[in-house]
C-alpha cells in the first residue's frame, strides 16, 4: 500500500477537473451539451474517479486503477443503490465520446514519441499485430456468439 | 512523483490538446459506407489523436516533444479514470441487462487468449522469431508489457510485445471500429456479440467500438454501451491472469509445434552441431 499524501490527492482533483473541462467543452462543441446540463454529472464523474482512486491505493496493484474506478461507477448507479437515480440523471447527460477525444488527443503523444520505431517495427509485425487484433476480435465474437445463441438471448 | 505538480503548469501542452479535441469533437462523426451494409465511420476520437501525433512530429512546434510525453501518460490515465467512471455508471445503470448475459460476458473474454492461435503460426512462417511470442500472446496493453518483462527480461520477447503495444496505440481504434461495423454489417453476428468483442482490448478501442455501433444502431445504444462496458471492464480486470495461465503457455506450447515446421534448416544444423559437440 502507497501512503496517500494530501499532495497525492490534489494531484488526482486538480488533473481530474482539468479532464473534466476538456469532457464539458466536448459536450458542447460536439454534442450542443450545455455546461448546466453536463456540469453536474461530469462532477459526479471526478468524486467517482477520487473515490476509485482511493480504494485503488488502499487495496494495492492487484486490479488496475481504473477497473476500481468503475466498481465505485457501478455500486453508486445500480438499480439498488438509493442514489442511483440522482446519479445516473446527471451522468447520463454527459456524452460518453467527448470524454474519450482528449484521451486519444493525449495518447497522440505517446504514438509521437513511439513513432519512430513505430516505422522501425516493419510491415511483418505491423501485419502480426493487426491479425492480433483481428483474432481477439474474432474469437470474443464468436464466443459470445455462441453463448447468447444457446442462452436465447438473441 | 516529485514532477507531478508541475504537470499543470504546461498551460500550452493542455491548450493545444484541448484546441485538437474542439476541432475533432466539430468535426463529429463521419461516415463512409462501403456496402450498404458495411459502414466504415471516423470517429473524433481519431482525428484528435491523429492531429497531435502530426503535431508531435512537425519541428515548429516546439511545445508538444518528448519533454512533453510524461505529463502527457499521466494525463492520460486520469481522463481514463474519468472514463472508468461513466463506463461503471452504464454498467451499474443497465444492470438488469447485463446479469442476463453475464455467462456470455465473462466467457467471451477468453478470446483473447486464442488468438495466438491465428497469429502466432503466421508470425512464424513469416521469418518470425521469439519476437512472435510478445506479439501474439494478447491484444497487449501496458499489464502485458510488465508481465512480458517479468517474465522474459528485455530480450525479443519484450521487443515484440512492446511493438504490439504500439501497434495497438496508433492502429487499434481504427482497427476496432472498421472490424465493429464489418463484423456487426456482415450479418453473421449479432449486434450484442460484436459489442462485447469491442470490449477485449483498452479502454479506448472498445469506445472506438461503441462510438461505431451506436451510431450503425442507434436504437440499440443502450445495450451496446453497456455489454462493451461490462466487457471491456472484465477485461481489465482479467486480462493479466488470462495471459498467464492461457495466452502465453498457449504461445509457448504453439512456438514449440510450429517453429521446427518453418524452420526445418536451422533445426538440422543445430542438431549437427550438438553432435559434433
Amino acid at each position: 500500500m502507497k501512503e496517500i499524501t494530501s499532495r497525492t490527492i490534489t494531484q488526482w482533483v486538480k488533473t481530474l477537473l482539468l479532464s473534466g473541462i476538456f469532457g464539458m467543452i466536448g459536450n458542447i462543441v460536439g454534442y450542443q451539451i450545455m455546461p448546466w446540463d453536463s456540469l453536474p454529472g461530469i462532477l459526479i464523474l471526478i468524486i467517482i474517479g477520487i473515490i476509485g482512486l482511493f480504494f485503488s491505493k488502499i487495496v494495492g496493484k492487484s486490479l488496475p486503477a481504473f477497473v476500481h474506478v468503475s466498481i465505485v461507477g457501478i455500486l453508486v448507479s445500480m438499480p439498488w443503490c438509493p442514489i442511483s437515480g440522482f446519479v445516473m440523471n446527471w451522468v447520463g447527460k454527459v456524452n460518453l465520446m467527448a470524454i474519450v477525444t482528449p484521451i486519444l488527443a493525449y495518447a497522440g503523444l505517446t504514438v509521437g514519441r513511439d513513432w519512430r520505431s513505430f516505422t522501425k517495427i516493419g510491415w511483418k509485425a505491423i501485419f502480426i499485430g493487426l491479425l492480433v487484433i483481428f483474432g481477439t476480435f474474432f474469437w470474443s465474437a464468436l464466443i459470445a456468439e455462441v453463448l447468447l445463441r444457446i442462452q436465447g438471448t438473441i | 512523483m516529485k514532477e507531478d505538480f508541475k504537470i499543470l503548469k504546461d498551460w500550452k501542452l493542455h491548450f493545444t490538446i484541448l484546441v485538437c479535441c474542439m476541432i475533432s469533437d466539430k468535426i463529429g462523426t463521419i461516415i463512409i459506407p462501403i456496402t450498404p451494409v458495411i459502414k466504415v465511420s471516423l470517429l473524433p476520437l481519431l482525428y484528435a489523436m491523429v492531429f497531435v501525433t502530426i503535431l508531435y512530429l512537425l519541428k515548429p512546434i516546439t511545445w508538444i516533444k518528448e519533454e512533453q510525453s510524461e505529463a502527457g501518460g499521466i494525463m492520460l490515465t486520469m481522463t481514463c479514470i474519468l472514463l472508468g467512471a461513466k463506463l461503471g455508471c452504464n454498467v451499474g445503470s443497465s444492470l438488469e441487462t447485463v446479469l442476463t448475459a453475464s455467462l456470455p460476458l465473462l466467457v467471451q473474454n477468453i478470446g483473447d487468449a486464442f488468438t495466438c492461435v491465428i497469429a502466432l503460426p503466421i508470425a512464424l512462417m513469416i521469418g518470425m522469431k521469439r519476437e512472435a511470442i510478445g506479439i501474439c500472446y494478447a491484444n497487449s496493453r501496458e499489464p502485458g508489457i510488465a508481465l512480458i518483462e517479468q517474465r522474459y527480461g528485455k530480450g525479443a520477447e519484450f521487443r515484440g510485445v512492446v511493438a504490439m503495444y504500439v501497434i495497438g496505440t496508433a492502429l487499434g481504434t481504427i482497427a476496432v471500429g472498421l472490424m465493429a461495423s464489418i463484423f456487426a454489417g456482415s450479418g453473421l453476428f449479432h449486434v450484442y456479440s460484436v459489442a462485447m468483442a469491442c470490449g477485449v482490448g483498452s479502454a479506448a478501442m472498445s469506445t472506438a467500438g461503441i462510438g461505431t455501433l451506436v451510431e450503425l444502431y442507434p436504437h440499440m445504444a443502450e445495450s451496446i454501451t453497456a455489454f462493451a462496458s461490462t466487457s471491456n471492464l472484465i477485461s481489465s480486470a482479467i486480462g493479466v491472469y488470462l495471459a498467464v495461465f492461457i495466452g502465453l503457455p498457449l504461445s509457448e506450447f504453439l512456438y514449440k509445434k510450429c517453429y521446427p515446421l518453418f524452420n526445418k534448416n536451422e533445426i538440422n544444423l543445430s542438431n549437427n552441431q550438438k553432435e559434433d559437440k
